[in-house]
């Protein structure tokens, strides 16, 4: 697993962490029962603060994707299926809610999104 | 910080020089963690340092560890690895005498790992103290510093002068040592880039005070630069430390007033963009 950190976006580092783990729980690149690195560990490999990543883990402990066994460190969970499937969604929904508002700001219409979301996915397939 | 191991706790210190002035300082440097202290030339930043290690007479009390340093100085201090004056040992020293000095000095004095860290830094135990540049003092420091098991280390500008390679390898080596729980370092710093990378705390000193100490993320999390060509009184009032320049405003604003600010750019500040607007609203408080 590559967890990669920029300091000059917006979002938090933590955060950061925290999607790139899901992103590879999801994926199935990480594996249920897996062991995670140390809080300290992972500081230290990745230079930045020990809080940093602590409130990562904690975040994603919270949502269901590791779990934590005192003195031991922490493992990842078992996601379901469903589970996965949603989170996915709930990752691309986010971002499409974040286009329409734009869209609306702009005064794009509602067909002209939908035609050029058709056309993105018409650029991928290319 | 509640819930917290403290490594130092300062209350009350007061140290009065005719220029400058340390008054009625309070400050508690959590156990486990790196805590950066931030300012500029002549903040207090080396005479709070100087403090703790009892090297200067001051007013009110500090312990370490939970001691007194009043009472327990001497055998705290076998604990505090030491980056300070780098004008510490004697010119016509040889870099071997160093070492055996220090280790009749402490207890759990290694002559090994001290070896091993010259080697590291490329220090040849041959040579004299007067024949180190500047930055290789630092390095020589900085070896004893981690030579004698300590627990607290107390870091006054541990990377000035040092090349932007030797900086990240000592930076890897703080890292390290903060992967046992039990360690805390202390350090102070104007080149702030180094505590955006490992800092966990943040205290920010300017003219003999602490502006402020904070989790780093939540500094780093919880506002945004914003620059703009103009502000309206409204916008200029949640601006802190406003800087207007010939073609724009710029200053920090709390994430939470970005919706105000719809008509500036805002990024993602650093310690040191922070540091510079705190100090700076001190300043246009002042006038």
């Amino acid at each position: 697993m590559h967890i990669v950190i920029s300091n000059t976006i917006e979002a938090p580092i933590y955060l950061q962490i925290v999607n790139q783990i899901k992103a590879a729980v999801l994926s199935g690149e990480l594996r249920e029962g897996e062991g995670l690195p140390s809080i300290r560990g992972l500081a230290a490999a990745l230079k930045i603060s020990v809080i940093t990543t602590k409130r990562a883990y904690e975040e994603l402990e919270k949502e269901g994707f590791i779990f934590s066994r005192a003195g031991k460190g922490s493992y990842v969970a078992a996601v379901s299926k469903g589970f996965a499937e949603q989170s996915r969604q709930k990752e691309v929904l986010e971002h499409l809610q974040e286009a329409v508002r734009l869209a609306k700001l702009m005064g794009v219409k509602k067909e002209e999104v939908q035609a050029l979301l058709t056309s993105c996915y018409q650029e991928e397939e290319r | 910080m509640r819930d917290m191991i403290t490594a130092v706790s300062i209350k009350n210190l007061t140290k009065v020089y005719n220029n400058f002035s340390l008054e009625n300082l309070q400050l508690e440097i959590p156990r486990g963690y790196v805590t950066g202290i931030v300012g500029r030339n002549g903040a207090g930043k080396t005479t709070l340092m100087k403090a703790i290690l009892s090297m200067i007479r001051y007013d009110g009390e500090i312990s370490v560890m939970g001691e007194s340093m009043q009472e327990q100085g001497a055998e705290i201090k076998q604990k505090i690895g030491v980056v300070l004056d780098p004008d510490g040992y004697a010119g016509d020293m040889r870099i071997r005498d160093v070492g055996k000095m220090l280790g009749k000095l402490y207890r759990y004095w290694d002559t090994d790992t001290y070896q091993k860290y010259l080697q590291t830094f490329g220090i040849d135990e041959k040579k004299k103290v007067s024949e180190l540049s500047k930055g290789m003092r630092v390095k020589l420091d900085l070896a004893a510093a981690l030579s004698h098991q300590a627990d607290l280390f107390i870091l006054d500008e541990p990377t000035a002068g040092l090349d932007p390679m030797v900086r990240d390898e000592i930076l890897s080596l703080f890292a390290n040592i903060m992967q046992d729980e039990t360690k805390t370092i202390l350090l102070s710093t104007h080149i702030t880039s180094d505590l955006d990378k490992i800092a966990d705390y943040i205290v920010v000193m300017e003219d003999g005070r602490i502006l402020m100490q904070q989790a780093r993320d939540t500094l780093l999390d919880e506002y945004l630069l914003a620059k703009g060509g103009e502000a309206t009184s409204a916008q200029a009032q949640k601006l802190i430390g406003m800087e207007k320049g010939r073609f724009g405003v710029s200053g920090l604003i709390a994430k939470s007033d970005k919706p105000m600010f719809n008509d500036f750019v805002t990024e993602r500040p650093n310690v040191e963009e922070i540091m510079k607007y705190f100090i700076r609203r001190e300043e246009n408080d002042d006038l």
